[in-house]
């Protein structure tokens, strides 16, 4: 049935814009979340690799690295 | 944080694997080093002939042909894909603080891709190929990356589960959708029917089956070559600057914006070609949008640097890193642009692509690897890296040799583009012979070889200071951490947020598993489409029975990595080549042999050209017909049979696949090509030429002759 609905193109010129529309709203719904994001934790896990984060536990001979 | 205090109060002691890691490690420089060497040769081979025709041995096994797809399998899988698994183990298990679930299950991993790419370099030498770009591997080979990689992901979801750091930092993302994507990927670009142990025809066929390979191909760039080393640079470029990313935030809206884009933008690989105009203007318009997520997270990536820029004066891997980086930023800018149709216009099939490319993989992929490599190896030997001085050279040769490569075949590729397009006053092509245009890039083919062989000799540096640096220290197999399990039960305060989702390693693989999703459906789309939209041509016929052994001669011989098979709707082309391909053409063409670089010219209209005789001369020695040639010489083709016991298997996969030869035709075909290649061989002989019926010339003759001529008005 998705095959038979597919076969009907004679509205294919709109195709481009809806998926456009749909990553432009995607995008603005990221930022808007991403910007709203608080900072102390962004900060946290921005060093998570660092191991430098509230939760990190140094190794055995406390390198920061394993 | 309470919840903070009663974790550190029952630690647990486990340790990371780093056995695993140095494998990979070694695996990556090994096959680096075969991977670039045959592509030095390669290179070679495009030139040598011009100088010294007697080089070439006329040896089945290594001609470019053959040894092309070899390289690219090489570099990419081989070398790209073992420092992949390199990084994902070693970071992953840090990130996560956690050992991998299943040491089997690592290495098996190990060992099975490593089997995979032997099996590679085995196969394609032999003229085992589907031919498809960065999917040449047979189906048996197929099915073992596929179990191969299911291993994989598995290990990588169970650590992820079994983690002991509550939030998945940024670099575990790019490695999920790194995952996901390449399995989506490998599955639909795979969907093949085997007619014997080592060969199979593709379920899609002409326009479909090149919208689905090109959406592969793309998305092989875009998620093996990108979006992993993207994760690996979350990851080792902070650490060896020692300071956290530019900016987090910034980083979650390129992983997201970047996996959503990518997936779309596959057919701007088919720029010009039978693909419908909407489906192109698609991957234009998404292609030229990825600028803006490539250049965030590139951006990102070199603000990390802000305030630290001393240190890149003094540190190789920094160095390395960096230019890693602005390659990265100038490979996808210039993506993009070469997806506008005017640019493509000139820059397709041209050498230009290859230098495109090899921005990327020399500077990206490689000079990060080695960035990473320098960082690695002399913290998992507890030693210094043994020679700061040897690495700052190794960085400055590869750097001259990326630009020695890089900038001849941008001179190469703009003046083979503007040659095929130019011409004269009375309207007539300034340079209708093919090989003129060939021939007058032969200075920068020799440039790009010196190129590419300083970078190589770079390679070679390294490996020599990373085992100076080996033998100077001692290596941990297991390193010692200590951390506290995840609490059971977390509640997040602010509810449903982006943050939930950087928790939950399930729910972050369905998200991201749908984002790819929509992309890839909105592309696949088309192929359902296109059934309906391609205007059958009443007189395209399946090819015939020696036409489709000889079909799949070329395919084997891999001539589609130098002749396209496409001929574009400009004026040069159609005056050069003749009319224009329609998509009602490549019904029975499985697979399709578009190609994507002309170091020869199109041959999709070559069928009633030349006659028999020339093709026979042609392919024993090029040069006897066309002067200068760079072609390799072919001459088993005369002297090895086609496998007849072969065509009731190849005809009957057909009749499976739904192309329209008669009822049970798969059992008689034999009786038909013996009549079709008894004219080829009685024309030959006219011109004093004796050949057996059953030679595979005689097979490749009669599918050039066919090519493209079904639409031409038979007198």
């Amino acid at each position: 049935m998705f095959k038979h609905l597919l076969d009907n193109v004679q509205y294919i010129h709109l195709f481009p814009i809806f998926t456009l529309i749909l990553f432009v709203a995607f995008f603005v719904g990221l930022t808007w979340i991403v910007v709203k994001l608080d900072k102390k934790y962004i900060n946290e896990v921005a060093n998570l690799p660092l191991e430098k984060s509230e939760y990190a536990v140094l190794t055995n001979n406390g390198e920061q690295n394993g | 944080m309470s919840e903070n205090v009663t974790q550190t109060q029952n630690l647990e002691t486990f340790y990371y694997d780093n056995r695993i890691v140095r494998a990979f490690g070694w695996a990556t420089i090994l096959w680096g080093l075969v991977g670039m060497l045959v592509g030095l040769i390669i290179a070679f081979q495009l030139y040598v002939p011009a100088y010294f025709p007697s080089l070439d041995l006329g040896i089945e096994y290594i001609t470019f042909s053959r040894l092309r797809p070899l390289h690219t399998n090489a570099v990419i899988f081989a070398f790209v894909g073992n420092c992949i698994f390199m990084g994902v183990y070693h970071s992953l298990q840090r990130l996560t603080k956690a050992r991998m679930y299943n040491d089997f299950m690592s290495w098996f991993h190990f060992w099975g891709w490593q089997s995979i790419i032997v099996a590679a370099a085995i196969t394609l030498p032999l003229g085992i190929t589907q031919s498809k770009e960065y999917a040449e591997l047979e189906w048996p080979i197929d099915l073992a990356i596929a179990v191969v990689w299911v291993v994989f992901g598995i290990n990588l979801l169970m650590t992820l589960i079994k983690r002991r750091e509550r939030h998945m930092y940024v670099a575990i993302w790019f490695y999920i959708a790194s995952w996901i994507t390449v399995t989506v990927l490998h599955v639909f670009n795979s969907l093949e029917l085997p007619y014997d142990w080592f060969h199979s025809y593709p379920v899609y066929a002409g326009v479909q089956d090149a919208l689905v390979q090109w959406w592969y191909g793309h998305n092989a760039v875009a998620f093996f070559l990108t979006t992993p080393y993207l994760g690996l640079m979350y990851y080792y470029l902070p650490k060896a600057a020692d300071r956290p990313v530019y900016s987090y935030k910034l980083s979650i809206i390129h992983f997201w914006s970047l996996i959503f884009l990518y997936i779309w933008a596959g057919p701007h690989h088919l720029l010009y070609s039978s693909l419908p105009d909407w489906a192109q203007s698609l991957g234009t318009v998404f292609s030229v949008m990825l600028i803006a997520p490539s250049w965030g997270g590139m951006l990102n990536g070199l603000l990390t640097l802000r305030g630290a820029w001393d240190k890149v004066r003094e540190d190789p891997i920094l160095k390395f890193m960096v230019v890693a980086i602005t390659a990265y930023g100038m490979a996808t800018f210039e993506g993009p642009m070469l997806s506008i149709k005017s640019i493509n216009a000139l820059s397709h099939f041209t050498d230009w692509t290859i230098s495109h490319v090899h921005v990327g993989a020399l500077g990206w992929n490689g000079f990060l690897t080695f960035g990473i490599l320098y960082w690695l190896i002399p913290k998992l030997y507890k030693t210094d890296l043994w020679s700061k001085k040897l690495a700052n050279a190794h960085f400055w040769i590869g750097f001259m040799g990326i630009i020695l490569y890089a900038a001849p075949l941008y001179w190469a590729g703009v003046t083979q583009g503007l040659m095929w397009k130019q011409f004269t006053a009375d309207g007539m092509l300034q340079y209708p012979n093919f090989l003129e245009t060939v021939l007058q890039l032969v200075p920068m083919y020799v440039m790009r070889s010196l190129g590419g062989a300083l970078y190589l000799f770079g390679v070679v540096l390294m490996g020599v200071n990373i085992y100076k640096t080996v033998k100077s220290g001692s290596f941990e197999a297991n390193t010692e951490a200590k951390a506290a399990p995840l609490a059971a039960e977390y509640k997040s305060k602010s509810g449903l947020k982006h943050r939930w989702l950087e928790r939950k390693p399930v729910p972050m693989f369905i998200a991201t598993f749908v984002v790819i999703f929509v992309g890839g459906a909105f592309e696949i789309v088309p192929m359902y489409l296109i059934e309906s939209n391609v205007p059958t041509i009443t007189n395209v016929k399946p090819y015939t029975p020696l036409e489709l052994h000889g079909r799949d001669i070329y395919v084997s011989e891999g001539c589609y990595t130098c002749h396209s098979q496409l001929v574009r709707p400009f004026r040069s082309e159609v005056e050069r080549y003749g009319e224009y391909s329609k998509a009602g053409e490549f019904i029975y063409d499985r697979p399709f042999q578009w190609g994507s670089k002309r170091t020869g010219p199109d041959l999709h209209r070559v069928g009633g050209k030349y006659p028999h005789s020339w093709h026979y001369y042609h392919m024993i020695e090029p040069s006897k017909m066309s002067p200068g040639s760079l072609m390799p010489r072919y001459p088993w083709l005369a002297e090895k049979s086609i496998d007849l016991d072969m065509t009731d298997n190849k005809i009957g996969a057909m009749i499976a696949l739904g192309v329209p030869y008669p009822k049970d035709y798969d059992k008689i075909a034999n009786e038909d090509l013996m009549k079709q290649a008894q004219q080829i061989v009685d024309e030959l002989k006219q011109s004093n030429i004796n050949i057996d019926k059953d030679k595979q010339l005689v097979a490749l003759i009669a599918y050039l002759q066919r090519l493209g001529t079904d639409i031409k008005v038979k007198e």
